[in-house]
């Protein structure tokens, strides 16, 4: 095991020395380690000499995407998982990013982090583009299930059992800033012109704030599952989020981040559209 | 100042004829014979090939025509008299007494609901009672009533006046007498509609005599939700619920008895759609039966439409004659005895049986055209000329939808359209020129408010009784004054009186006042009214928030005062919050170019180009070929039967003659910028073409691109010398190549149309393969001439060729889409293999001759022109228009306009129709000085755009699109029309809409719900 | 609590003017009688309304939302109700999952000539938000309901 991520390790500061020398890119997005033992921190690259420190460990859970969003229009190379090139495709629907301006190190067979819960509901385990692929890619198809946990609550308990969850929440938005969506320069927590829901902490606000969340999640969510990592209190951040996906899934035939060509599910409408639950 | 232009008739097309004149700064005096706008769309349920609700399209046209300022409606108004002359016409009309004061009227309906007597519904056909005092139907404009002169108590026996006892407005006046007036107009168009058969005309239907048999006018309104049924489809007699239903096509149409031996052109296509809103509305319903000859579904979309309603489930079409239509006594169960093409006999029994009954001339109108000396053909309707056919045989007098012929909405919206442009070259002729500084002088400055505090002015209006009567206002009133940032609070009696009108201005400036809220009736009507009795107080209209307390409160809420009254104050407090946060909004002024383009120079192309000229703009006309003339120039005959060429050249010489008119052949367009008013094309020369790259910029852009006949091997197209297109053998006859020794000809109808993966008909190859044969036939009497078809489509009065060819012995056999006839060449002799379903045989015969009727195609480069235009081609690869009922000629995108094939397959005659109606619809932008935005209009902050280019997927209006300067989302003013798509679809909200922000819907919302605070805390802690 | 029948709604509907709000006029010209729960903010579009508006209704204190647009196909903007179908579809299924009573969340449309649906469809969202009772809000504590003061005319 230990010897896989070192050869996925080596390889990477291999491709990235090339990469870097070759002026191929400008910089290099990827995982380093961080001041305190055992840290992993996102690092950034520009030259060959430095390429060593690219590293790839079990640990390197944080979703990097989000940095290309900061360098738009210079040539930049990034080091990713599966989870991370959806992001990429997702920004690229958006046309967010352009295409040409970055180079995808995607790390192939990716097995999912421990830590996460959510990779035990990916099923990609490839990258959906990718410009270098390290390691080999996984052929066979692996069959995952987005897991309802609540499925078997009733409305009302279902209810509660949020109420209970987002009562903890201290409105710190650590989810927010692991979010590869959520990437506006003002978020909707923040806007007095209208305020949209409250800024203190209380059970209402903070009820309002994670249903506006999810809304807004809707059809980007790649269900990464990086907000329940980055959350301090660990409420079940993924469950409102988690269903719309489904919803999205199996109502509209819409899974966000697997090409790069399909606009976002709000931006787009079939005449056939599902009406279900609409008074007749 | 152009002179005014009269249109008599206030449906549709003369909706969109005024309306289309009056945006072209022409005054127009619009008459209508009934007491509102409207006509027969108003009594349609929903309209074919979208379903679209016909109300819901129809009702913002009636209104945006009536308010138009340059539009003078005379409804329940009738022409006695036109004399003079083009540019000098004197109208007499009759203004009829509704016994009602117009301007005083509200519409509030409480006489309505009072009156005693009650009279049969002509606008529900007679189907239920209407009062004495009434409206022509609920939605009606102008928003009055009228008292029934045969009927009224007061007025026939002196007994009653309740109407007048009840009005507080003063509002009735049993003495009004007739008023007669003449008007002056420069010219006049006939928009005057149709009769619809009664369904008495044709015996055998039994329409009468058996009550479970009605015209399909009638059921139109037995469909409607607000009609006498609410929607519910039952039968006539006893109430229940109806299982079975049969619709008979061509009831009194394309029938020598009746007299009427044409086509009228809708029927198939109605009642397809009956049959499918009939099968929406109810699940119980067995079966639905269509009985016809011909499914004629001609027009663009209605052949998939048709298809639809083919594998709909329970809808079943039958190929059948109907021979008696008769009632089984015990049941009132009706038997319709049918005969097939194969002469089997068939009977079946329908709770309820549906005629499709044609359209016949307005009597009155053909009678008036016949005083007036105006031609009018065999069947009553105004006669045209299939070149120039908008115009009747009198200079300065032209004619649109049935007036002239059967015909549809689109069909009738296009005429409408011409003609206006049309009338309008006269009428700009003549007129004087304008007087721009008298217009400028009337612009009013507003008093500027932006760093003022906030200072509402609250006015909520009793409407007499209609609010009053349930509503508490005084303690509205008086509570509302309480409200944050209202500084004057007022009721009054009736609000939209002028006087109280005036008033509102005058409280503005006497308590300075910043915003305005009006409590009264809905905003939909009144809006414009109360904006500009706020701009006649000096401030900004938009700084206006209405709220409607009458239409969706007191009136729905009578018999719960108390909670009306809480309602009532509830939506102040609403308008009242979101009138904090309004903003004063402007029309921002556009410049734009007076040149017109017109892309494509075949007759549709040329005829727009001079339309263009002729209103007084310069045109830009860009042909690819190095010849003006497109598919006409192979054109043998026009769909009447004269000599096209001679006419195709006639259009060249006046195109290359007209001095407005600068022609580039041999040019395409190969690069679009800008927008409407300030458009930038770049031609290109085509390969082999001497010249140099143009740019040129302009105001409009038409596309007149036309279409090509298609390719095809089938039926050995192209592979064998006796095989020939419909063109290719009109070629032959024009170059006399025609060989003497033909005994034996055959014609192929529907060659690659109405089947994959062309789902559509090509409209005009019945008709040519008709005249066509007409030709040989009447030359080789002795030739021997079979058409194998699937159906004749010969609408309108093209039946009477049909009727013609048949009557000279040419043979028609019908076929099968799964049975087609078999072509094969052997030893050069041309073998047709195919089935006589009448006879039942399959039979073998050789041709001397087999001319192909080839679909109509789309350009196959439409799609580049589709992206530089940013509009859009349909699934066919023609373009698609805006709306497919009411703007046939505009796409969604300002500024570019659409006429001839690059629109479907249609002929000469239509084509010249539509350039007229894109050219006039072209000029309405030319014509002004300069272009208006909405006020209401998005907006993107560029501090908060990420570019993630959703908006600019949604926009249906190509508005908004990525500045090249800041990288962000920009919406273009002149081509938002507020919809506020952006603004829900934009993540960071960026996109914000005025009139309707996200800040003044939130603190509506706020405010409504401002008395529900959050319970008291219990032992919790903050 | 309040017992359920003598529980007062109060109803936030979004109506879009083309078809939807026309409707609602037309049953008032037409007289015809519906309960007076609802609170109506007109809007252009059903295309116009961002979900947050409806997310936010529930945490100001609205028992139930109504949404009206133009039927499929009618929109007076070409397509706005295809987006916003897709939007309240999603809507749903959140507030659904997150335990919100489904009758509170009503989406439909009416065209302008459906005086008639209209009134049956504000009878039947006001009779289904009366069916689940009071919306007791997001924390469960439910709002005072200052309805009485008015009645006094303070």
């Amino acid at each position: 095991m230990e010897s896989k991520y070192s050869e996925i390790s080596k390889n990477i500061q291999e491709e990235a020395k090339k990469l870097l020398s070759q002026g191929k890119v400008e910089r290099i997005i990827g995982f380093g380690r961080g001041v305190f033992t055992g840290e992993i921190t996102p690092i950034f690259v520009t030259e060959p000499e430095r390429a060593e420190e690219l590293l790839f460990t079990p640990e390197c859970d944080m979703m990097l995407a989000k940095y290309l969003l900061d360098y738009k229009g210079s040539k930049t190379g990034i080091v990713a998982k599966p989870c991370d090139t959806r992001a990429i495709t997702v920004y690229l629907a958006e046309e967010l990013i352009k295409r040409e301006d970055i180079f995808i190190i995607g790390i192939n067979d990716c097995e999912g982090l421990e830590e996460n819960d959510a990779c035990e509901e990916c099923g990609v385990r490839n990258p959906v583009v990718v410009d270098l692929e390290i390691g080999q890619p996984r052929e066979e198809e692996i069959e995952v299930e987005i897991a309802d946990e609540l499925e078997d609550m009733s409305p009302e308990e279902r209810f509660e059992y949020f109420q209970k969850e987002f009562s903890r929440c201290i409105r710190c938005y650590a989810c927010r800033e692991a979010c590869f969506v959520c990437a506006c320069d003002e978020c909707f927590v923040d806007s007095n012109q209208p305020q949209w829901v409250g800024s203190s902490i209380g059970k209402r606000d903070n009820f309002t704030f994670h249903l506006m969340r999810a809304m807004h999640m809707a059809g980007r969510c790649i269900n990464c599952g990086a907000c329940e990592i980055a959350c301090p209190e660990g409420i079940n951040m993924r469950a409102l989020t988690k269903h719309l996906y489904r919803a999205a899934r199996d109502v509209f035939q819409f899974e966000p981040g697997l090409n790069p060509e399909e606009k976002t599910l709000f931006a787009t409408y079939r005449l056939d559209d599902s009406e279900q639950g609409f008074l007749d | 100042m152009a002179k005014p232009v009269m249109v008599i008739g206030g449906g549709i097309a003369g909706i969109q004829a005024a309306f289309d004149l009056g945006e072209m700064g022409v005054p127009v005096y619009l008459v209508e014979n009934s007491p509102s706008l409207g006509g027969r769309m108003a009594q349609l349920d929903k309209t074919f090939p979208t379903n679209d609700c016909s109300t819901c399209i129809l009702a913002p046209k009636i209104s945006d025509c009536y308010n138009h300022e340059m539009v003078t409606t005379y409804t329940y108004t009738d022409v006695l008299d036109i004399q003079g002359k083009e540019g000098d016409f004197k109208v007499r009309v009759r203004k009829n007494p509704r016994y009602v004061i117009e301007d005083a009227c509200t519409g509030c309906g409480e006489c309505i609901e009072k009156c005693p007597v009650k009279v049969l519904d002509e606008y529900n056909e007679g189907l239920v009672k209407r009062k004495g005092i009434y409206k022509y139907y609920d939605q009606g404009v102008p928003n009055v009533v009228t008292i029934d002169p045969e009927h009224c108590l007061k007025l026939n026996k002196d007994r009653c006046g309740i109407c007048e006892k009840i009005c507080d407005k003063k509002a009735i006046d049993y003495k009004q007498k007739p008023e007669e007036t003449e008007l002056s107009v420069a010219a006049v168009i006939y928009a005057a509609g149709y009769d619809a058969f009664q369904g008495e005309m044709v015996g055998e239907y039994g329409y009468l005599r058996h009550p479970n048999v009605i015209t399909s006018l009638e059921y139109e309104r037995y469909l409607s939700a607000s009609g006498p049924t609410e929607g519910h489809i039952q039968r006539i007699t006893d109430g229940e619920e109806a299982k079975k239903i049969a619709f008979i096509h061509c009831a009194g149409s394309r029938d020598v008895r009746t007299d009427c031996n044409y086509c009228s052109a809708v029927c198939c296509m109605y009642s397809i759609k009956q049959a499918l809103v009939t099968r929406e509305h109810s699940e119980a319903i067995e079966a639905i039966d269509l009985y016809y000859m011909d499914v004629r579904a001609y027009g663009k979309g209605f052949e998939r439409y048709y298809n639809t309603a083919e594998a709909t489930k329970g809808v079943n079409f039958r190929r059948s004659r109907v021979a008696r239509v008769e009632e089984d006594s015990d049941t009132r169960q009706i038997i319709v005895k049918g005969l097939d093409e194969e002469g089997r006999f068939s009977e079946e029994k329908y709770d309820l049986v549906v005629l499709g009954v044609g359209l016949k001339p307005n009597s009155q109108v053909t009678e008036m055209m016949k005083r007036l000396k105006i031609r009018v053909n065999k069947y009553g309707f105004a006669a045209t000329d299939e070149l120039d056919p908008l115009a009747t045989s009198c200079k300065g007098i032209f004619t649109c939808g049935v007036a002239a012929g059967p015909k549809d909405i689109p069909e009738s919206v296009i005429e409408a359209s011409g003609a206006a442009a049309q009338a309008a070259i006269i009428a700009r002729r003549d007129g004087e020129s304008p007087k721009e500084k008298e217009k400028e002088k009337k612009e009013i400055s507003y008093r500027f408010v932006d760093n003022e505090p906030v200072r509402i002015g609250v006015f909520v209006c009793h409407c007499g009784n209609n609010i009053g009567g349930v509503v508490d206002v005084p303690r509205v009133t008086e509570q509302s004054e309480h409200l944050p940032f209202v500084e004057h609070s007022e009721e009054i009696k009736y609000l939209c009186s002028p006087d109280n009108l005036e008033m509102i201005g005058d409280r503005i400036k006497e308590k300075n006042l910043n915003r305005v809220v009006v409590a009264s009736c809905t905003p939909r009507t009144h809006e414009t009214l109360f904006r500009q009795a706020v701009a006649w107080g000096g401030l900004n209209p938009y700084l206006l928030v209405m709220t409607n307390i009458r239409d969706q409160n007191s009136w729905v809420h009578r018999e719960e005062k108390e909670k009306a009254t809480r309602k009532a104050l509830d939506l102040i407090k609403g308008a009242v919050a979101k009138a904090k946060k309004t903003r004063a909004l402007e029309r921002s002024r556009v410049d734009k170019l007076n040149k017109g383009f017109v892309i494509g120079g075949g007759v549709s192309g040329m005829t727009a180009a001079l339309q263009l000229a002729d209103i007084g703009f310069p045109v830009v006309l860009v042909e690819k070929e190095n010849e003006l003339g497109g598919n006409a120039n192979k054109l043998l005959f026009t769909p009447e039967g004269r000599p096209a060429s001679r006419i195709v050249e006639e259009l060249r010489e006046k195109v290359l003659a007209n001095d407005f008119i600068e022609t580039f052949t041999g040019y395409s367009v190969s690069k679009v910028d800008g927008y409407v008013g300030n458009f930038k094309l770049t031609l290109d020369p085509e390969k082999g073409k001497e010249g140099s790259q143009k740019e040129i910029e302009g105001g409009v852009v038409v596309v007149a691109t036309g279409a090509a006949e298609l390719e095809t091997e089938e039926y050995l197209g192209g592979q064998h010398e006796k095989v020939l297109s419909q063109l290719q053998l009109e070629e032959k006859i024009r170059e006399k190549s025609i060989p003497e020794d033909l005994n034996r000809v055959f014609m192929i109808q529907c060659v690659g149309s109405r089947e994959e993966p062309r789902e559509y008909c090509s409209r005009i190859c019945c008709n040519q393969a008709v005249s066509n044969a007409i030709y040989l036939k009447e030359r080789y009497p002795e030739m021997d001439i079979t058409i194998l078809y699937r159906d004749i489509r010969t609408y309108g009065y093209y039946e009477d060729n049909y009727r013609k060819a048949r009557q000279l012995g040419v043979k028609f056999v019908r076929f099968d889409l799964e049975e087609k006839p078999v072509v094969e060449d052997k030893n050069g002799k041309i073998k047709i293999s195919y089935r006589d379903p009448v006879v039942g045989v399959e039979k073998e015969e050789e041709a001397d001759l087999l001319v192909l009727s080839k679909a109509i195609v789309a350009r196959e480069n439409s799609d580049v022109l589709s992206k530089q235009l940013k509009v859009p081609l349909n699934e066919d690869g023609f373009f698609l228009e805006a709306h497919v009922k009411l703007m046939p000629v505009d796409f969604a995108t300002d500024g570019v306009y659409l006429c001839g094939l690059a629109h479907g397959p249609k002929n000469l005659s239509e084509s010249i129709s539509q350039a007229r109606a894109a050219a006039g619809r072209a000029a309405v932008v030319l014509v002004r000085e300069y272009l208006l935005t909405e006020a209401m209009v998005a907006e993107i902050d560029p501090d908060l755009c990420m570019s993630c280019r959703n908006c600019i997927e949604v926009c249906p209006y190509q508005a908004i699109d990525i500045s090249e300067w800041t990288g962000k989302a920009e919406v273009n003013k002149i081509l938002c029309k507020g919809c506020g798509s952006c603004a829900s679809v934009c993540r960071p909200h960026a996109a914000d809409l005025h009139g309707f922000s996200n800040q003044e819907i939130v603190e509506e919302m706020e405010a409504i719900f401002a008395d529900r605070e959050p319970a008291p805390l219990k032992g919790e802690g903050l | 609590m309040t017992a359920k029948e003598d529980f007062e709604p109060k109803i936030l509907a979004f109506l879009c003017n083309w078809c939807s709000y026309a409707a609602a006029d037309l049953a008032g010209s037409s007289r015809m009688q519906y309960p007076p729960q609802i609170r109506v903010i007109r809007v252009p579009c059903s295309g116009r309304i961002d979900p947050f508006l409806l997310i936010r209704a529930f945490n100001s204190g609205a028992d139930g939302i109504l949404v009206s647009g133009c039927h499929p196909g009618d929109c007076h903007y070409l397509d706005g109700n295809y987006y916003a179908r897709r939007r309240f579809l999603m809507l749903k299924e959140l507030m659904q999952y997150a335990g919100i009573a489904e009758e509170r969340v009503n989406f439909t449309w009416c065209s302008a000539s459906e005086g008639k649906r209209f009134a049956a469809i504000v009878e039947r969202v006001v009779n289904r938000i009366k069916e689940v009772g009071p919306w007791e809000g997001f924390d469960g504590r439910g709002f005072a309901r200052r309805e009485e003061e008015m009645a006094s005319g303070e």
